[in-house]
């Protein structure tokens, strides 16, 4: 039973480290590169028109053509 | 129109933020679900007045509670409907951040190590026995 106990003492620090931690953690942003759309025509990085909220960190403002002051109607 | 991004999950998810800015409006689509639909029949002063907007103070925000459900271990798609309803300017803005669980998984080595181990102390149970055995016989 003391041999069990060292043996479980010794084995124990090893369990943690051979152990792998799978953690993950992604972002996601609009941009040219990464966000696609149904338009037929590439998405783009657009420069935002001025009223608009900055664009968020590590994204851009996006549209299907440079649409800053294009009339559009409801899809 | 509508703008798509896919992406891949390797676990279970335990946090979660999507930020949203649109010009005039925009739903969110989350594999296929919608979890924002744009309110299209508000006022639209420069965008939508309410969430979701092209201004800070209407931006919509989306937590771990209301993405979680809709999210897989895998590929996910999150789709973004944007909706001019008057003047003019279209745009679409997003910034998300995804974090999965942590897991602990031991490795083959682990085993290994336990099963050496173990067997190591059955042998030396075995030699102890037989040791006293022998002991026995002899005295």
């Amino acid at each position: 039973m003391k041999r069990f106990s060292l043996f479980l003492v010794l084995q124990f620090p090893f369990l943690f480290l051979t152990s792998s931690a799978l953690a993950d953690s992604i972002t996601i942003n609009s941009s040219a590169s990464e966000t696609t759309n149904n338009s037929g025509s590439p998405t783009q990085d657009i420069s935002p028109v001025s009223a608009w909220a900055p664009a968020f960190s590590g994204s851009s403002w996006i549209s299907f053509a440079n649409a800053g002051e294009v009339p559009m109607e409801r899809p | 129109m509508t703008f798509t991004d896919t992406f891949n999950l390797s676990g279970l998810v335990t946090g979660a933020t999507l930020r949203v800015l649109a010009d005039d409006t925009a739903s969110v689509i989350v594999n296929g679900t919608t979890i924002f639909a744009a309110n299209l029949n508000g006022s639209y002063p420069i965008c939508s007045s309410v969430p979701i907007g092209c201004l800070t103070n209407t931006e919509g925000v989306f937590t771990l509670a209301q993405l979680q459900p809709y999210l897989n271990v895998g590929s996910n798609t999150i789709s973004f409907t944007v909706y001019q309803e008057a003047g003019d300017g279209y745009g679409l803005d997003y910034s998300g951040s995804f974090t999965t669980g942590t897991t602990t998984v031991p490795e083959a080595g682990t085993f290994l190590l336990v099963g050496c181990g173990l067997i190591c102390l059955a042998c030396g149970h075995v030699v102890h026995s037989l040791r006293s055995s022998r002991k026995l016989r002899l005295g």
